[in-house]
């Protein structure tokens, strides 16, 4: 009866074993299935980044876009590129950035209009927990996870040095504002009027402020030039350089008003080249797009973010090096 | 040799597995090895395999890259080949006779501008440096500082040698910064009679390139970049900027002084680069490739080895299992059946079929419980019979028939004071009685035996008032051996009351005892009445005799068949009685039956 008993058991046994041995082939050919399958998904839609351009700024944004490009191939993501036309402003910035966060991208880079675009941004960006990263924005609102910025201040001190040399130590200098105010314009006077007071000679006459149109800008200039003698002038932006050169060149001096200037417009360059202009401090719209992008990955794979916005350099060029070789690639960054 | 085998099973552990093993079940050996065998197999390929796809995939890394990287090469070699033929025929079209200013020149500048869209510029300089002609007609701005240009540098030093610059920014003209590859060379050229050094240079367009270079992808991240040989310049890199700027590192040293395949490591990953030469324009293509995404290739690979190799072996140890179980199915089956038997079901039987072998081993087996079966049957009847004969043996011991007729003889004799017959008939039959008795044995010497015939004759003999007389005769060897007991007397009692009763003269019975070789031979020899051939023939019959019919002596045949049956019971079917006898001659019967000098099987036989 015992060893009938046994058997009984051996039976019920082997039948536990089989059952076990074909749902563990059933779930092994089940997991072959499904593993093929994720990477076909995985191969039809990449992850997207979206890279939300600055407004009133095609160039450099199309520079940020060819870094992030580049970044973007690097780690295996799909860049999404939103431009803007000259007439376009904070408003379409917004809803654009929005529209991306609703299509479903993994993160943001945006080149903020205002504040109010990077807060409402901030507010759906955090909501849908999207990781966003500010470009040119030293501003690290909450739902901002990192921004990319230069150091404004290190920028105005290299133009307002540039200028000291150009006049040779001494002379009146005049500073073009812009009409709007914006934190960065003022870290960068902040710069040139700490450079300049290293140098007990030069004098800071009234400034001038404009807009960003060119005529508006030349008018603004005539009104400062004619208003006192000036030696050398720094425009803060890049309409108020063209403005300014314009004026120069009206009243013939163009090259014995030094002009200093930040930005990196074909029309600055050829005015750089020309020796209307005679010193540009540039960035590097590029690394804004490869940085912020890489920043973006390492916040999406989990890694904590600097605390503070990376700050990248400037860099001064005249009209003798701007040809050079690390110069071409930064200035002229499209091959057309 | 086979103990230290031994040792280093043990030591391992196997001698555990080892007897695990013997006392495992068939089944499970079964399944047990197909299992190991199938995994053993199935890894080997899945191994051999991995080994062979790696290595295929690695050298189709290396070959795509080089192919891929060959072929921007030829590209940029025909197209720069294309350029220079280019140059020449502008070359040839606006410096035949000096003839630059020329209006048909002009037009022949607007064929070749209008044919080829990557010629920016085409534009003939002093060897000051001051523009002689241009095409389109723009004027040269003056902060170009033309002379100042490394294309101009480059074809006054060596003149007459077409000369390529590095892609740069044009800044001859105004509003336009176009990258450009300037093709250049300084010419001598005879104008008015005099000779005149000019420069002829062709701006073209370096777009072309770019795409070319910048649509090459080597697998998901690899990449094309472009070096100058002699200064190892980047001529192109996909991420020039972050280069220049020092975010990235691109060591072009090793591409300057290689000229095939190499690998190198960059943030702790290892490359693939592959560099060629382009010639005509002295520069290098080299192709990078990222050698992890051959291995993530690899891991893929080898992922769906080891579940291809897991689900074989899942279905193998099923299909083992199946196969164990359908192999031991009938063997526990049999053994089933054999505990039956063990338990005392003799009537069970196992069913033919399955394999061959168990077909032949289970018919094999039923034809053993049948001898079984039938053993048994005759082992029951044996001990019945045996019982049966001494039964009868112990009643001839003491037959009351023979007493009665004795001491009837014994009351005569005393009436008639024959007191020496007395003293004879009484001696001789309590000797009788002590052999037939004999301690219960059953087997007894010859000696005791003729001596207790010898008795049982002396006592006939007085019964029967002399009326015949007997003989032992026996050989000294034959004396010794064993016998059954009380043999003789049923066929001496038969020669006396069916050979010598009846006979007119005087009988004469005979016993002798020898031996035949290994053959003790008992003889009762008669010269009585005989017996006919049919009579013989019917005596050792089974069932009723003639001889029996009606005669006095009443069942002594059946004793004699008794005897016989005993003797062939005991001692085989070779041995037993064998008659001979005649009409009016007399009968001779035989006992055969082995010499047996010891009576050690004696025990054996008393129940």
């Amino acid at each position: 009866m015992r060893s009938s008993n046994r058997q009984q058991e051996c039976r019920v046994l082997w039948r536990r074993l089989t059952v076990l041995l074909l749902i563990s082939a059933l779930w092994i050919m089940g997991m072959a299935g499904c593993s093929s399958s994720e990477i076909d998904s995985a191969r039809l839609e990449p992850r997207t980044i979206a890279l939300i351009a600055p407004v009133h700024a095609e160039e450099q944004g199309d520079a940020m876009r060819l870094g992030a490009e580049a970044a973007a191939k690097e780690y295996g993501y799909q860049l999404q590129y939103a431009s803007f036309k000259p007439n376009e402003d904070a408003g379409e910035q917004l809803a654009a950035a929005l529209r991306m966060v609703e299509g479903g991208a993994s993160a943001i880079l945006i080149d903020p209009a205002n504040e109010g675009v990077l807060e409402e941004l901030a507010a759906a960006a955090s909501a849908r927990n999207v990781p966003l990263v500010a470009l040119n924005d030293e501003r690290l609102v909450k739902g901002v996870q990192g921004a990319i910025t230069v150091d404004h201040v290190e920028a105005g001190r290299q133009a307002g040095e540039a200028l000291a040399k150009l006049i040779g130590d001494a002379g009146s200098v005049a500073i073009m504002r812009s009409d709007r105010t914006d934190p960065d314009l003022e870290l960068r006077e902040a710069g040139i009027r700490e450079a300049l007071a290293r140098h007990p000679s030069i004098r800071i006459v009234e400034s001038a402020s404009c807009g960003n149109l060119r005529d508006a800008c030349w008018n603004a200039a005539k009104g400062m030039l004619d208003a006192s003698h000036i030696d050398g002038a720094i425009a803060l932006e890049s309409g108020a350089s063209l403005g300014l050169a314009d004026e120069a060149k009206r009243r013939s001096e163009a090259g014995r008003l030094k002009i200093v200037a930040f930005g990196s417009q074909v029309e600055q360059l050829s005015l750089l080249q020309d020796g209307v202009i005679h010193q540009l401090v540039v960035q590097n719209d590029f690394s804004f797009g490869y940085i912020g992008l890489e920043q973006a990955v390492s916040v999406l794979s989990g890694k904590e973010t600097p605390g503070s916005p990376t700050m990248l350099e400037t860099k001064v060029v005249n009209a003798d090096n701007m040809f050079w070789m690390n110069n071409q690639k930064l200035l002229f960054p499209f091959v057309q | 040799m086979k103990s230290a085998w031994m040792r280093i099973m043990r030591g391992l552990g196997l001698q555990h597995w080892r007897d695990r093993f013997r006392t495992s079940s068939i089944q499970s050996i079964i399944m047990w090895s197909f299992s190991l065998c199938l995994l053993f197999i199935v890894m080997l390929a899945a191994f051999l395999l991995y080994n062979k796809f790696s290595r295929s995939a690695e050298e189709n890394v290396l070959l795509g890259t080089s192919q891929i990287v060959d072929q921007v090469g030829y590209n940029l070699e025909d197209y720069v080949d294309g350029m220079s033929q280019l140059y020449r025929t502008i070359e040839q079209h606006m410096l035949v006779d000096a003839s630059w200013d020329d209006e048909q020149v002009a037009q022949q500048l607007d064929i070749l501008m209008s044919s080829r869209d990557d010629i920016v510029s085409i534009a003939l300089f002093d060897a000051q440096g001051e523009l002689l002609r241009n095409h389109p007609a723009v004027p040269v701005r003056p902060s170009a500082r033309v002379s100042a240009q490394s294309w101009f540098h480059s074809a006054m030093r060596v003149s007459n040698h077409l000369s390529f610059s590095l892609p740069h920014v044009q800044n001859l003209y105004d509003g336009t910064y176009k990258w450009v590859v300037s093709m250049s060379k300084g010419l001598t050229i005879q104008r008015d009679g005099q000779p005149m050094n000019v420069v002829l240079l062709v701006d073209i367009n370096f777009k072309k390139i770019d795409e070319l270079s910048s649509r090459i992808s080597l697998g998901k991240r690899g990449y094309v970049y472009i070096i100058d040989e002699g200064a190892g310049n980047i001529v192109y890199h996909p991420q020039q900027q972050l280069i220049y700027m020092g975010l990235r590192n691109e060591s072009v040293e090793k591409a300057l002084t290689s000229t095939g395949s190499y690998i190198d490591k960059a943030d702790g990953v290892k490359r693939l680069n592959t560099v060629r030469s382009v010639y005509n324009i002295g520069w290098k293509v080299v192709g990078v490739a990222y050698l992890d995404e051959m291995m993530t290739t690899r891991e893929e690979m080898n992922r769906y080895l080891i579940q291809v190799a897991a689900i074989v072996l899942v279905l193998s140890i099923l299909i083992s299992m199946l196969l164990a179980s359908m192999l031991a199915r009938p063997i526990r089956r049999m053994g089933a059946t054999m505990k039956a038997v063990e338990r005392g079901d003799f009537g069970v039987e196992l069913p033919l079929r399955g394999p061959l072998e168990v077909v032949q081993l289970s018919s094999r087996f039923n034809l053993m419980l049948d001898k079984i079966r039938g053993l048994m049957r005759q082992i029951i009847v044996e001990q019945e019979s045996k019982r049966k004969y001494e039964l009868e043996a112990l009643q001839a011991q003491i037959n009351p028939h023979f007493l009665y007729n004795t001491l009837n003889s014994v009351v005569r004799m005393v009436g008639m004071s024959k007191n020496e017959d007395i003293i004879t008939m009484i001696t001789s039959l309590s000797k009788l009685f002590r052999i037939s008795l004999s301690k219960g044995r059953t087997v007894i010497q010859v000696s005791e035996e003729l001596e207790h015939a010898r008795h049982y004759l002396t006592i006939q003999q007085m019964r029967f008032k002399r009326k015949f007389k007997f003989e032992l005769e026996a050989e000294e060897a034959a004396l010794d051996c064993y016998t059954l007991k009380l043999v003789l007397q049923p066929l001496i009692e038969n020669a006396i009351v069916h050979g010598i009763e009846y006979l007119v003269d005087e009988g004469s019975i005979t016993i002798r005892a020898r031996l035949e070789g290994e053959t003790l031979v008992l003889e009762v020899a008669d010269n009585g009445v005989g017996m006919s051939q049919e009579q013989v023939d019917g005596l050792l019959e089974p069932g009723p005799s003639p001889v029996e019919e009606g005669s006095a002596g009443g069942g002594s045949g059946v004793a004699v068949r008794n005897v016989h049956d005993r003797i062939r019971l005991y001692y085989g079917m070779r041995y037993g009685l064998s008659y001979r006898s005649e009409r009016e001659e007399g009968t001779v019967v035989q006992i055969r039956m082995p010499a047996v000098r010891n009576a050690e099987g004696d025990g054996s036989h008393e129940e």
